[in-house]
């Protein structure tokens, strides 16, 4: 349930949910009379997820993600760790997005151009959380698809 | 829009790593980066803007210079470009200073307000300026701080920024721009030091 909420944002649970109470449609998921919606919202995605996968599977998952440290072996400089790359980067991130915040994403760029890479960097106004790289937003779209031309057109003159 | 990038070129070290501070659409980062095969980064706050530049395959970062540059290291530049921008920022001064802490070099360009036909404008009509080069109504301009190139000049030596070179860019006529400046120059373009 806790992971479940990173993936979404404040205002987008506000408008959902609020401070709505359940008021009495006990039935099909076993809601409490008095329960917030949220909370049986969050238990339903819980045990939807609890069925589905392996719970201590994600509690690896989760340790692994939390153990990543892109720059120990690089004297804790992410610059250096990134000299290596071959490729050019787009960094996007969503203004309401927690699980990877923009300020990640801007220490992220900013170590690339200490390292020379060639990156972009757009931080899009959203308030959809984390999910919002999966939902439409023109800008987000508009951003990745003019990126995206651009490297088809370098391949094609490397190609040619 | 003012060909400013003449005196520009001459202050920038090929292949050397350069910062455009408000780069706009990219036009003269991508000429810089063809002409002289610098590494330039670009810092730019409007989203159409920012997609002109990735359409240019320039590397752009979504940045709002009115919140500081603090994310960029001590002298991690060779140069630092500002390019019609000064007048637009809340804090000039301030984003002088950080410019010159990141770059080794900085460039300034920046509309001269003295110039002859701003000065007739708002002496004749008693009205704000608009040209074609501060082409608002003061209600909607983006040029909040408008100064000429004396006040500019005043404010490097109240903050000890050391003017390497100055150019000026203007009239037609041949001479006039750096006879009178003041008058004359429609762009000042400046090479600062710490």
């Amino acid at each position: 349930m806790i992971g479940h909420l990173t993936y979404l944002s404040d205002d987008a649970l506000g408008t959902k949910f609020g401070r709505l109470v359940n008021d009495g449609d006990i039935g099909t998921t076993g809601k409490e009379v008095g329960e917030f919606e949220v909370a049986s919202y969050l238990n339903y995605q819980g045990d939807k997820f609890s069925q589905k996968f392996d719970a201590n599977s994600y509690i690896l998952i989760t340790k692994m993600l939390d153990h990543f440290d892109l720059a120990q072996d690089y004297n804790d400089d992410p610059a250096k760790a990134f000299s290596h790359a071959q490729c050019q980067f787009l960094i996007v991130s969503f203004s309401s997005d927690w699980r990877f915040s923009p300020l990640c994403s801007e220490q992220i760029t900013g170590s690339l151009m200490s390292a020379g890479k060639a990156v972009s960097y757009v931080k899009i106004e959203s308030d959809q959380g984390h999910d919002a790289f999966l939902l439409p937003n023109s800008r987000y779209q508009k951003a990745v698809s003019l990126y995206l031309s651009r490297v088809s057109n370098e391949l094609e003159e490397s190609s040619s | 829009m003012i060909n400013d990038t003449v005196p520009i070129g001459a202050w920038i070290e090929p292949k050397s790593r350069l910062l455009d501070l408000g780069c706009g659409d990219g036009t003269l980062l991508r000429r810089l980066i063809d002409d002289y095969q610098v590494q330039g980064y670009g810092l730019e706050i409007d989203p159409d803007s920012i997609n002109l530049c990735i359409q240019k395959g320039l590397n752009v970062i979504e940045q709002d210079l009115n919140k500081g540059l603090k994310n960029f290291p001590d002298n991690s530049f060779d140069t630092v470009l500002m390019s019609q921008t000064l007048q637009a920022l809340r804090n000039p001064h301030l984003v002088l200073d950080e410019m010159l802490r990141i770059g080794n070099r900085c460039i300034v360009t920046f509309p001269n307000f003295g110039h002859w036909q701003t000065r007739v404008f708002l002496s004749i009509r008693g009205r704000m300026p608009v040209t074609q080069q501060l082409a608002y109504q003061w209600y909607d301009t983006p040029n909040i701080h408008l100064f000429t190139y004396k006040d500019f000049e005043a404010l490097c030596s109240e903050r000890s920024i050391k003017i390497l070179k100055r150019s000026f860019v203007g009239s037609q006529v041949l001479g006039l721009n750096n006879l009178c400046p003041s008058l004359f120059a429609k762009t000042a373009v400046y090479h600062l030091a710490k």
